[in-house]
């Protein structure tokens, strides 16, 4: 099913959600999946995206009084407080550099012939090097399969700048894989 | 899409990415979030709930009443015609000290014409300035049971057979024990302080009968003090000035230091009773 016969099918649930606890159970067992994936693919790494993910949950159930509207607007809602509280986690420096590293070091620790881990490692510290409103438009683009038009909803923007603002960010991860690239080759070929 | 979109597109799909969610977290998550939404439920309800169980609730008018009438004799003078020296306030306050537990029973009657039959059980806490551990009894069964050791009231609710738990000595509770102050203050602001002396009916022993007035002029006194142990028998207490009516609470008797069973101290939740914990 795709994201909007989800997001339909769960008008009524939203409605029902907010004084019944089993119709809450319901609405967050559908949701909790694409939001921890959400955070896992912005966070690379599952134990911090279980966490923001908690906190991401919790926050719906602080907000839910406010939040007006159905449908599309609670999974859009959802994830506007999801790439919030990944954007605060990351904006701590030491928290971002300690990503970082971990993404290093899993690349100097990869068998160098897994080619898809490398991939892995290198698209994390490419990813993480990007400014977080980049990451969240890569990431709900690419990971979540989100439309521009539902892109800009979450990040209350308009359809034409989210566009110009993907292109910008494939521009600069381009550049930051290929230069990745370079590096990790020049190491190879050095070590060899 | 453009070149770009798709050159990326084709990278990340090559690469392997365990985003699987675990479903122990997500269980856990969900007892977490439930006990969230329970948990802000009762701060929206409770708050109005508590209010109206201190403003309103028979239990803690009948708690206030009751210390009023044991300050009000407590803070007799106790000048007797043919006896001296008088028993001052001081000695009064001496003479509390000595009291381990204090137990006062009678009747409430409601404005309505109904009447019931209440019970308080009330003993200082260590610094013996308030009440420490303490109990009362509504006429409709409703129940109060503060606990000092482990500093919380429990409140059971009959009708709706719910028990509170509420963290803390309830501030009604505090003040059940009369402490120097209270009773100084009291003594000085009550009106129209008057002083009869005579004979219990059924003891035949002698007493002094005080009739009073608040400062406020909202309530008045009516109260019974054997002479020979200088304590409380009765009292009564009139939501109005002037002793009009039948008094709102009638203290039938007042034990100092009664034989008590630890029991009575504590709380038992009852079976199938609803249990809500609140912040004082």
């Amino acid at each position: 099913m795709d994201n909007d016969g989800k997001a339909a099918n769960n008008g009524q649930l939203v409605a029902e959600a907010r004084n019944d606890p089993a119709a809450f159970v319901q609405l967050y067992r559908g949701h909790y999946d694409a939001i921890f994936r959400y955070c896992v693919h912005r966070l690379f790494e599952r134990q911090t995206a279980e966490d923001v993910t908690s906190a991401v949950f919790l926050s719906v159930v602080e907000n839910f009084g406010r939040f007006r509207g159905g449908e599309q607007q609670f999974r859009n809602w959802l994830y506007k407080i999801a790439t919030n509280a990944v954007n605060n986690h990351l904006r701590q420096a030491a928290r971002r550099n300690v990503l970082l590293k971990r993404a290093c070091e899993q690349v100097n620790n990869q068998d160098s012939t897994d080619a898809p881990a490398e991939k892995l490692a290198l698209l994390k510290e490419a990813v993480l090097a990007l400014k977080p409103r980049y990451q969240t438009i890569i990431t709900l683009r690419f990971f979540e399969n989100l439309k521009l038009t539902e892109i800009a909803e979450v990040l209350g923007s308009s359809p034409g700048t989210i566009r110009s603002q993907l292109a910008r960010a494939l521009a600069k991860l381009r550049k930051v894989l290929a230069t990745e690239f370079i590096k990790k080759s020049e190491v190879t070929k050095n070590e060899q | 899409m453009n070149n770009d979109q798709r050159q990326f597109e084709k990278f990340v799909r090559g690469i392997k990415f365990d985003d699987r969610p675990d479903p122990k977290h997500r269980d856990r998550l969900e007892q977490n979030l439930l006990a969230a939404m329970a948990k802000q439920t009762r701060q929206k309800q409770e708050p109005l709930k508590i209010w109206r169980i201190i403003m309103k609730g028979k239990i803690t008018k009948l708690a206030t009443a009751a210390v009023v009438i044991l300050i009000v004799t407590l803070g007799i003078t106790f000048i007797e015609k043919s006896a001296t020296p008088a028993w001052a306030i001081e000695e009064t306050i001496e003479a509390l000290k000595e009291t381990d537990c204090i137990y006062i029973s009678g009747f409430i009657n409601e404005k309505n014409g109904s009447s019931g039959e209440f019970k308080q059980w009330a003993r200082p806490n260590k610094a013996r300035t308030r009440s420490g551990d303490c109990r009362m009894e509504d006429p409709d069964g409703d129940i109060w049971v503060a606990i000092e050791r482990e500093n919380i009231t429990y409140e059971f609710d009959r009708a709706e057979n719910k028990v509170h738990v509420i963290k803390g000595i309830n501030a009604v509770m505090l003040g059940i024990w009369p402490d120097g102050d209270f009773i100084r203050k009291l003594r000085e602001k009550a009106k129209d302080w008057q002083e009869r002396y005579g004979k219990d009916e059924e003891t035949k022993r002698r007493c002094v009968f005080i009739t009073a007035k608040s400062s406020s002029l909202q309530e008045s006194w009516w109260v019974q003090v054997d002479l020979q142990t200088k304590l409380p028998v009765r009292g009564k207490q009139w939501n109005n000035a002037n002793f009009e009516g039948k008094p709102w609470i009638y203290a039938k008797e007042i034990i100092f230091n009664p034989e008590v069973p630890e029991a009575i101290f504590e709380f038992e939740i009852p079976d199938g009773a609803k249990v809500v914990y609140d912040e004082e």
